[in-house]
């Protein structure tokens, strides 16, 4: 192929780029648009108990204090499972609650950023651990299980769920607790803690936990933390 | 009597329901969708509200879903893909104050699509445990991959999706153990390069690439060989 062949060529390829751009954009029908604006809020408040944390104490005692937790090989309740009581027969003190004036229903998850991981005592501190994740949903042990309920009647005595939240890419991902809220209703909650290692030395051990709500065929997410 | 009764139980029943309610937070939209080509930038604001009686900080963020891809070499995981989603997309604001019972204003986020025709992700490589334990020798902290960066040009229609998520981070309320977050659903759409166009683009270059090395290869002639040179020389 001569040279001039070739640059004829790319002349020609940028004219009818050019050109067909030029010629288009003449007989373009501008549209006319129908158009309106949505808005929808939606939000949620966590109760008293829950906004302040989860604190667990020693074996299955109701009376509000946080006790240090003695029993490594069985579930620990959280101090506000039995909210106002001390008797374990009251009302759960955690829940959350969909605004009521959520235009649509929502999806509330949880997840926890991270073992429960020592911060004073005579535990290494950032290194030694309690494990939060249970190995799956069902027949939780050695982790953070819990109960959840859209009323207090239906809610369990006894850690049902386990507190699980990674895919199959390991990267950490929101559990879901509530699938469909409605508008001005609450997920009540349980929590219990079965510590694992047994043998984890004696200290204050903590984690960041975090609930988020998004509308009901929305993804949770990551749990970016 | 009666009436400082009923007003006694009204009072009772108005604190405890008071005292029930902890910290929360709201957005005003569930849905934010951004779509737009090269050259022309586009933007949307959600507003942060507050349903609680007490004041919130709050941090807002994009949390993408599809910014890590797994790149497989014959069916085997090599390693990942991992794209920054803050290369296209901005926020006004990364923390908001908001006051409380802030349903109907409350602190407004603007968050801008820019597109851009070349962006750059990260090849992220984890090596083998046994390669990590020399790795180590040298550096401690070596995490077990490394990234390779790469440009990446986008051609077509590329789609992020995501949610746009605000987190009370402090409050009024106190120390705050648990988090509440909510977040909207986020779709981004960024027109690139037109396949056409790419086609064109890459026979434009083949073509110049052709013209060049043939000026070249005319430029450079080869010297007549020494048995050539002495034919000359005698016939002159």
């Amino acid at each position: 192929m001569e040279e001039s062949h070739i640059t004829i060529l790319i002349g020609f390829l940028i004219l009818s780029a050019g050109l067909s751009r030029a010629v288009f954009s003449a007989y373009e029908v501008s549209p006319k648009p129908m158009n309106a604006s949505v808005q929808q809020t939606i939000s949620i408040s966590l109760s008293t108990p829950l906004s302040e944390g989860i604190f667990f104490t020693n074996t299955t005692t109701c009376d509000g204090t946080q006790n240090p937790i003695t029993k490594m090989d069985g579930w620990n309740n959280a101090t506000r499972n039995y909210y106002e009581t001390t008797a374990c027969d009251g009302n759960s003190g955690y829940y959350v609650e969909a605004a009521s004036t959520n235009q649509v229903n929502v999806k509330i998850c949880h997840c926890a950023c991270a073992n429960l991981t020592c911060s004073e005592g005579l535990c290494v501190s950032g290194t030694d651990y309690l494990k939060t994740m249970c190995d799956s949903e069902g027949s939780p042990s050695d982790c953070v299980g819990f109960s959840n309920a859209t009323t207090q009647g239906e809610l369990s005595d006894t850690p049902d769920i386990g507190l699980t939240a990674v895919d199959d890419l390991g990267s950490d991902l929101y559990q879901v607790i509530g699938a469909n809220v409605s508008a001005g209703s609450r997920v009540y909650l349980r929590y219990w803690l079965d510590p694992f290692p047994d043998s984890a030395p004696s200290g204050v051990y903590n984690t960041t936990y975090k609930i988020i709500a998004v509308e009901v065929s929305g993804d949770c997410g990551n749990c970016a933390c | 009597m009666i009436k400082c009764f009923f007003a006694i139980i009204f009072f009772l029943l108005f604190t405890s329901s008071c005292l029930s309610q902890g910290v929360g937070i709201g957005l005003s939209s569930l849905y934010v969708r951004l779509r737009s080509g090269i050259g022309s930038t586009v933007s949307s604001t959600v507003d942060v509200i507050n349903p609680s009686p007490y004041s919130i900080k709050a941090r807002v963020y994009f949390d993408c879903t599809s910014c890590v891809k797994d790149v497989k070499l014959f069916g085997i995981k090599i390693g990942e893909s991992i794209e920054d989603p803050y290369q296209l997309i901005s926020l006004d604001k990364k923390e908001v104050d908001i006051p409380p019972f802030s349903m109907k204003k409350g602190a407004p986020i603007t968050i801008t699509l820019t597109p851009k025709l070349i962006i750059f992700k990260n090849l992220k490589i984890y090596t083998p445990e046994g390669v990590n334990f020399y790795v180590k020798l040298l550096n401690r902290n070596y995490p077990g991959y490394f990234l390779i960066p790469y440009p990446y040009l986008i051609i077509g229609t590329h789609n992020i999706n995501g949610t746009l998520t605000a987190e009370v981070i402090s409050s009024s309320f106190g120390y705050i153990g648990v988090r509440p977050a909510v977040g909207s659903t986020t779709e981004i759409y960024v027109e690139g390069m037109p396949l056409s166009s790419f086609i064109l683009l890459v026979v434009a270059i083949l073509l110049v690439l052709f013209v060049c090395i043939r000026r070249v290869k005319k430029k450079i002639k080869p010297k007549p060989s020494l048995k050539k040179r002495k034919l000359i020389r005698k016939k002159k």
